[in-house]
């Protein structure tokens, strides 16, 4: 099972982000983090994957077209956290979670849903938030419910955009625990948009650098994230340095002039 | 396809469900809550049947709904052509409203939206008045038939101009309600204009339907009302999935494969109709589809499967209580109840407006 995007138009109406993208292949159970500056296009490609937003060209998941499939069958695969939080209603967490279940995947039993609440809602540490009102909770808790809407249906192709922003330093680790496991444990590919570039090198395999001209760059992050990579992409210096644990850590020391780079 | 799929979640002990039971407890009080609203729906349309200036107690016109023959002609007419026609309109009407009210909040994200406040109901009056003054006939159409249609024809007009303002300035939940309040004036600067150039007789039926009452309810009129709520229902909760995702948000709903843009204009549609049935036999009355959303919504939450039918028996309470309450303030008299439900309507709508100033705006 692979992810693979051959020659890729995506974009808006005016405006095309990306032409003709081109990846390398990415293999099963393979997490890539997808960095880049802002208005690069993170969340153009994640939602052309998801197939929210039109794009052309030819983009597979295990031989099997991924946009132009038929709706119920996309919500299958593909697992699409949108950047915007769930919004602050009366509605509880586990109602989103009980419907997203019914709505996306109506072969499922209602003992299998509860299950799969259950075991996702365990998994991200969010048990105690289960029953209780979206209003009433603050971003971040909001953030991990939004996340559990899309963990659940336990798709085989994550898409998620930014999953982290709100989230403190103990939550922003769950939740890349979580993403770790699954890969890892069920062979789940998932494309992770961030600007957390530490967090990211942490749990990936390969980091899929997005620049502002247009390109794409998809490899180990030993190897894409260099120096000059850095500088090219977002207009920093900064150096590439390895933790006591041997992960790759960046370092920024300087914003050279920012006004290249909008 | 079976390569595509992951594998099936671990399966947890009998103690591995404590969520979900938590959930079926949380489930339970709210189906008790409906059974409450279900229960006041029943009490007051009992008052209701019971109160009026002719002075025939509950028990009386309960016996006399059992043994019709038994009773005289005089007080049979007022049970079976005054009292229960009119309770029942009530019922109907508020509950159309009511459930109006719930997914036209639900659709435009807007806790301000109902068919009156957005002048959906302004549109109404608008086509009822045209088929009222200039006598139109069509294809050989009643005017009993004519005069509704001509009403959900505007009013989805209407829904039409609210939707595509929504969709192309991203409406922000004042400017629809503030577009609204401009459709609203605008339509009636028309109705008035037809009412000028009028004869008496037709400015007399557009004043009545404008000022919203259930006197003129047959029992005929209550069954097309009925008809309608019954078929538009089982639509609404086909969709209640949707709608409960579109509540968590609109990005999150479109992940999920909902197509938001097609369910906006079916339930924006089947609002116009609900509308413009419930109008056309009672007029103009406000604020039901507004409140009762309201109501429903702090008893029962946005679980769309419980909020869509919990407004519409919301909606029925509001109206029948409304009904009693025409009856009552002036001994004697019956009030056109849109008034009443206006002047109830009003101070619960500025309490919202300012319970939504308070808090942080969407």
């Amino acid at each position: 099972m692979s992810l693979r995007l051959n020659g890729v138009d995506a974009g808006y109406r005016r405006r095309l982000v990306f032409r003709n993208l081109t990846l390398p292949e990415i293999p099963r159970g393979t997490l890539v983090a997808v960095i880049g500056p802002n208005a690069v296009g993170k969340s153009t490609l994640l939602k052309s994957l998801a197939g929210v937003q039109p794009a052309s060209g030819s983009m597979m998941l295990h031989e099997e077209p991924l946009a132009q499939g038929r709706v119920d069958q996309r919500v299958r695969q593909v697992g699409y956290l949108p950047q915007t939080l769930p919004q602050p209603v009366p509605l509880i967490a586990y109602e989103i979670v009980f419907s997203a279940c019914r709505s996306a995947r109506p072969d499922w039993s209602r003992a299998h849903i509860e299950r799969a609440i259950e075991a996702t809602f365990k998994t991200l540490g969010i048990h105690k938030l289960a029953l209780r009102r979206l209003d009433e909770m603050s971003g971040g808790q909001r953030q991990m419910v939004g996340l559990a809407q899309v963990l659940v249906r336990r798709t085989p192709l994550l898409l998620l955009d930014e999953p982290t922003s709100a989230l403190d330093l103990h939550w922003q680790l769950n939740v890349l625990n979580a993403v770790r496991a699954a890969s890892d444990c069920d062979g789940v590919i998932a494309l992770v948009a961030s600007h957390d570039l530490n967090l990211s090198l942490r749990f990936c395999d390969q980091v899929l650098v997005l620049t502002p001209d247009g390109g794409a760059e998809l490899g180990r992050p030993e190897v894409v994230l260099t120096p000059a990579m850095l500088a090219r992409t977002y207009g920093i210096e900064a150096r590439v340095e390895r933790c006591s644990h041997g992960y790759p850590i960046v370092l920024a020391d300087n914003a050279v002039t920012a006004s290249d780079y909008f | 396809m079976s390569e595509l799929s992951v594998s099936p979640p671990p399966v947890v002990g009998e103690a591995g469900t404590e969520l979900a039971r938590g959930y079926r407890r949380f489930v339970l009080r709210r189906s008790l809550c409906l059974g409450g609203l279900i229960a006041a729906v029943i009490a007051a349309l009992l008052v209701d049947i019971a109160s009026g200036p002719s002075f025939l107690g509950l028990a009386e016109v309960l016996h006399g709904l059992w043994y019709p023959e038994q009773l005289n002609p005089a007080t049979r007419v007022i049970i079976e052509d005054i009292r229960l026609p009119y309770a029942l309109m009530a019922v109907v009407v508020g509950a159309c409203l009511g459930l109006a009210g719930a997914e036209m909040q639900t659709v435009l994200n807007n806790p301000l939206a109902s068919p009156f406040t957005l002048g959906v109901g302004a549109a109404a009056t608008l086509g009822a008045s045209l088929v009222i003054v200039f006598n139109i006939s069509f294809l050989g159409l009643a005017a009993d038939l004519l005069l509704p249609l001509s009403a959900f024809v505007f009013a989805a007009l209407a829904s039409m101009l609210i939707l595509l303002l929504s969709k192309t300035l991203g409406a922000s939940v004042h400017s629809v309600v503030l577009f609204g309040i401009a459709l609203l004036f605008g339509i009636n600067a028309v109705v008035g204009l037809i009412q000028f150039v009028a004869d008496a007789e037709s400015v007399q039926q557009i004043v009545f339907w404008t000022m919203g009452s259930l006197a003129r309810a047959s029992l005929d009129k209550v069954l097309i009302v009925g008809l309608v709520l019954v078929v538009c229902l089982p639509f609404s909760l086909r969709q209640a999935w949707a709608m409960t995702l579109l509540r968590s948000g609109e990005e999150q709903a479109r992940s999920l494969g909902i197509a938001v843009e097609r369910l906006r204009l079916i339930v924006l549609m089947r609002v116009s109709l609900l509308t413009a049935v419930a109008m056309a036999f009672v007029g103009e009355i406000g604020f039901i589809g507004l409140v009762a959303p309201h109501i429903a919504r702090l008893m029962l939450g946005e679980d769309h499967r419980f909020l869509l039918p919990g407004s519409a028996l919301a909606g029925a309470v509001l109206l029948s209580l409304s009904s009693i309450a025409s009856k009552m303030l002036i001994p004697g008299v019956v009030l056109p109840v849109g008034i009443v439900t206006a002047l109830v309507g009003i101070p619960l709508f500025i309490t919202l407006i300012i319970g939504r100033g308070r808090r942080s705006p969407l």
